[in-house]
């Protein structure tokens, strides 16, 4: 007798197979409930098999089919669970893509402001002052440097006035302005060439016409940073620039 | 006389092996391999795909990260830009600045980069200096400007071909020079200025000083690099980038 239960479609390739020495429950006169079997979980199957065949009842073939389906529905079920988690973790992968990615940062600050240092050196030599006048740029920016020498205001009589001669290598007369330009930027930490003057003091006679005792030389400096047009070419703005003075009596 | 075993019987066995069979192939992972050579001797070399990315600064190796098979690990580095510079940058002077992006891995990649500039000082962030007046020149020799583009603050750029696996690749620079504008000392002139006049008459010597005080203004920019695999490149782009417009020469590779 068939069971009311027994679900074929489940192992529909198992049932049609022919399972040798295996007979129908009706053929054997069992019933599937003779199995004792409430369920159809396949641990009640196998063990109703073994059971009919330790009593030498047999096992019919539906019992005998349903406790193999149950094996093979398990090994199915394993199967695609197996199939799918294969089908998944190849999808996740084809899903992440090689990427990576890499940063950096850094700053610095800006230097604006100038800074130099003018040394100057004065020595007798025979009648004449030689006075060595040299510009160090302390800063941190790279400076155009100028410098203008002349005699104190108090020596005004133009023929009266001590002669002054100033020579140096790299600098450079603007006869418009009177200062002494250095033809190079000086660069941060860098410094000019000497720039020497050579100052022949009035003689006595013209120091008594002038009434006066001493007089001052001098020395103007001025300092602009290099600016750089939209070329990237350097020049000087020296309506910028800072601007200092010295004198040196004689 | 033995009994045949029915064949239907063998399935579960069968099905038992495949199915284990699966799962072990399903643990292999993300540690994708391909067979890509036999020798006489039966040995085989397996090639393993590795992503890379090198940020290069003025020929030197800044920073880079790498993915090695060994462990699943990356090999990494985070370095600093601008350290071969003077502490501070003249205004208007244009400073060496060339930066490009070297394949440091062994498949072929597309490569994007942004850059950023801003100005800070110990409070951090400052909004009110333009971005613009920090000028990193770009080359556009074989780097595209995407549209997300943000005038000076945020810029993006598209590397146009692939980068290829190789140890010499190297993308051309996108960047040649660095400068900051000349009007920045308008700006920062606002803060304070001061000049001072040192030095001692009598030793025939002084010095002048003009100071900006600006409370430790600098500027700063930043680079990152973003590498993706060019095979099922226009996936792999969507997928790690988003929906953008990348302009690549010749299309994105499908292969």
């Amino acid at each position: 007798m068939k069971n009311e239960n027994f679900q074929p479609q489940v192992c529909a390739g198992a049932a049609s197979t022919n399972v040798t020495g295996a007979k129908d429950c009706a053929e054997m006169g069992l019933r599937m409930k003779d199995h004792g079997i409430k369920g159809w979980g396949m641990k009640r199957c196998k063990a109703a098999c073994r059971r009919a065949k330790r009593e030498g009842t047999g096992c019919c073939r539906e019992l005998h089919h349903k406790a193999e389906c149950c094996k093979i529905a398990a090994a199915a079920s394993l199967f695609f669970a197996a199939l799918g988690l294969l089908l998944l973790s190849s999808a996740d992968a084809s899903l992440s893509y090689f990427t990576t990615y890499v940063s950096a940062s850094g700053g610095r600050n800006v230097a604006l402001g100038e800074s130099t240092y003018l040394e100057e050196d004065v020595k007798p030599e025979g009648g004449t002052l030689r006075k060595e006048v040299q510009v160090l740029n302390t800063g941190e920016t790279d400076c155009y440097i100028r410098v203008k020498v002349f005699a104190g205001s108090q020596v005004n009589q133009t023929e009266k006035q001590p002669a002054i001669s100033v020579t140096g290598g790299g600098w450079g007369l603007n006869g418009e302005d009177g200062f002494w330009y250095y033809g190079e930027a000086v660069p941060a930490g860098g410094s000019t060439q000497v720039l020497t003057v050579e100052i022949t003091p009035p003689t006595e006679e013209d120091r008594e016409f002038l009434g006066i005792e001493s007089f001052d030389v001098i020395v103007i400096q001025e300092c602009t940073r290099v600016r750089y047009d939209e070329n990237g070419n350097a020049y000087a703005d020296w309506d910028a620039a800072a601007a200092t003075e010295e004198g040196e009596g004689a | 006389m033995g009994r045949r075993k029915p064949s239907w019987k063998k399935a579960t066995p069968l099905l038992l092996t495949a199915a284990v069979g699966l799962l072990a192939a399903s643990a292999a992972g993300s540690s994708r391999a391909a067979l890509t050579y036999y020798s006489e001797n039966y040995t085989a070399q397996i090639e393993m795909y590795d992503i890379g990315v090198t940020l290069v600064e003025n020929g030197r190796d800044v920073s880079w990260r790498n993915y090695t098979q060994k462990d699943d690990a990356w090999s990494e580095h985070k370095g600093e830009l601008l350290t071969d510079m003077e502490e501070s940058l003249q205004p208007g002077k244009a400073y060496p600045e060339r930066l490009c992006v070297r394949n440091s891995g062994n498949i072929d990649i597309y490569v994007r980069v942004f850059l950023y500039c801003y100005w800070e000082d110990g409070e951090g962030k400052r909004t009110d200096l333009s971005p613009d007046l920090i000028h990193l020149n770009l080359t556009g020799n074989g780097w595209v400007e995407g549209e997300e583009s943000h005038s000076g603050e945020r810029r993006v750029l598209y590397y146009t071909s692939i980068l290829p696996a190789g140890e010499n690749s190297v993308t051309p620079d996108f960047t040649d020079t660095l400068t900051i504008d000349e009007s920045v000392g308008r700006f920062l002139a606002k803060s304070k200025k001061t000049e001072t006049v040192e030095g001692s008459p009598e030793r025939g010597a002084y010095s002048i000083r003009t100071d900006y005080e600006y409370d430790g203004l600098r500027f700063v920019i930043e680079a990152e690099v973003d590498a993706v695999q060019t095979h099922n490149g226009a996936d792999a782009m969507k997928s790690a980038w988003g929906d953008v417009a990348a302009p690549l020469a010749g299309g994105l590779g499908a292969d």
